[in-house]
């Protein structure tokens, strides 16, 4: 324990013993130091990196719906929002995304499967895309992600599909496999809608780390 | 009819000796190899210790200055890539300076025939170029849609040229550091660009988006028009490319256990 949160934990038990910090319901004063202590250490983690790869374009639109009617490949809502390990929301955060169509292919010369989202007040996102396809050089599938916003440090990463089979159904076993993905935390479960139009589903919530 | 020298290792990197003479292979096997270009006999396997300075410099990961005299590398900084840093050293080893350079990696490095500007490209598509004798941030180009692999200054160290994901060969006036010029026509990615040693021809070389092995092009430019005067094929990505100063050979490697030697006169 350092100096810290020696220091934090002599003031809180000041202020409990001066009745400064008293609980609604009776509650001994220990219990109530540790359920406080554990609220302030449990700050959420940031979001795992992973590398960039050589296929981000800067100037993408700020749209939601990558996909276009007739596009070939299976419909995918991408929902999240963008947070701090605090839990804070983030304003002004940009959300890059950018991945390879049906066929495991970028487009280099456009901008088709890219967008840079502008997170508002509400600091949620949605993405409607398809599933992106395999391509022979990184064979698992995968959306890129580059997040910058201000006071923050800029996250690099790429979500992944628990149901891809690169995986072979068993993500906890061998998203390591190959040393394609480097967290099992970005291999994100899917989820299959059947009524209206058929689609997948996955969350993919952002968590920032301060500058 | 290209002739094909063997290498025991893969050959990463290519450069032209002894005016066209001799062609030096940088390999897999950390070792450098040395063919006669004219009977495609091999003459010597040099260890990475013994290399004479003009062919340290295809050293690779290390970029070299001509003559040695200075030495950059991309340091991955931190696992979340996002803070991009060049390194560069002295002939000692000692460290000169530690320039920021981006994000995400960097993707290609070049320094300038004299070794007095380093450029470095880095996968968030920003370029930068630095003086090397007090560091100073000469140019930070932000208006790249993409990024670049391939980059080589013109041996008069008037141009900087740098190609990569969307086909197009970039070209900075180094006095002004201004876009000069574009050049459009290679099918692919660029991955390899060489000047010729009069600085009158480019040539470059891709590799496909579906996958590495895929047969690629190389086109040999006119510099002063900007049109690809030829091309030859490729059988996979073309991982650096060399002219021979007197004009007659273009060497290619393509990460094989070959060079490929293209007659040009």
């Amino acid at each position: 324990m350092n100096d810290k949160e020696l220091r934090r934990r002599d003031i809180l038990g000041d202020c409990i013993a001066k009745g400064l910090l008293v609980a609604a319901a009776p509650m001994a004063s220990t219990r109530l130091f540790a359920l406080w202590q554990q609220a302030e250490t449990q700050a959420a983690q940031p979001t795992p990196a992973e590398v960039l790869g050589p296929f981000y374009k800067k100037g993408a639109p700020d749209v939601s719906l990558l996909r276009k009617p007739g596009d070939p490949g299976f419909p995918l809502r991408v929902v999240g929002k963008v947070t701090n390990t605090r839990g804070e929301k983030v304003p002004g955060a940009r959300v890059d995304v950018w991945q390879a169509d049906h066929a495991g292919l970028y487009d280099l010369q456009g901008y088709r499967y890219r967008a840079q989202l502008a997170i508002g007040e509400a600091s949620g996102y949605t993405l409607e895309t398809i599933l992106p396809g395999h391509y022979a050089d990184r064979p698992a599938q995968h959306i890129h992600y580059l997040i910058s916003a201000p006071g923050h440090k800029t996250l690099i990463t790429q979500a992944y599909f628990a149901t891809d089979p690169f995986f072979d159904g068993n993500p906890g076993k061998n998203y390591a496999k190959n040393n394609i993905v480097r967290s099992r935390e970005l291999v994100r479960p899917v989820k299959l809608f059947e009524q209206g139009a058929p689609h997948a589903e996955i969350t993919f919530d952002i968590i920032l780390e301060k500058a | 009819m290209p002739r094909t020298l063997d290498s025991e290792a893969n050959v990463r990197a290519v450069a032209f000796l002894d005016g066209g003479a001799a062609l030096a292979g940088w390999c897999s096997d950390r070792k450098a190899r040395v063919w006669d270009t004219a009977t495609g006999r091999l003459r010597e396997t040099l260890e990475r210790a013994s290399l004479p300075p003009s062919i340290a410099a295809l050293a690779s990961p290390l970029v070299t200055s001509a003559g040695g005299a200075l030495t950059s590398e991309a340091l991955i900084a931190n696992k979340q890539w996002n803070e991009n840093t060049v390194r560069v050293r002295d002939r000692s080893g000692a460290d000169k300076f530690r320039l920021p350079a981006g994000l995400g990696g960097v993707s290609v490095m070049a320094f300038s025939p004299g070794g007095q500007a380093l450029a470095a490209g880095s996968y968030d598509t920003s370029l930068r170029v630095w003086n090397t004798a007090n560091g100073e941030l000469l140019r930070h180009v932000e208006e790249l849609p993409i990024s670049m692999f391939a980059m080589d200054f013109s041996p008069d160290g008037r141009w900087l040229a740098a190609a990569g994901a969307d086909r197009i060969v970039y070209v900075w006036d180094a006095t002004t550091w201004r876009l000069a010029r574009k050049l459009s026509g290679q099918p692919e990615m660029i991955s390899a660009l060489a000047f010729s040693s009069d600085g009158r021809r480019l040539a470059t070389g891709g590799f496909s988006v579906l996958t590495v092995s895929h047969p690629v092009k190389i086109l040999l430019w006119d510099f002063a028009s900007g049109k690809p005067e030829r091309t030859f094929d490729a059988p996979s990505r073309v991982n650096s490319l060399a002219l021979s100063p007197d004009g007659r050979w273009l060497a290619a490697a393509f990460g094989s256990r070959s060079v490929v030697l293209h007659a040009l006169a």
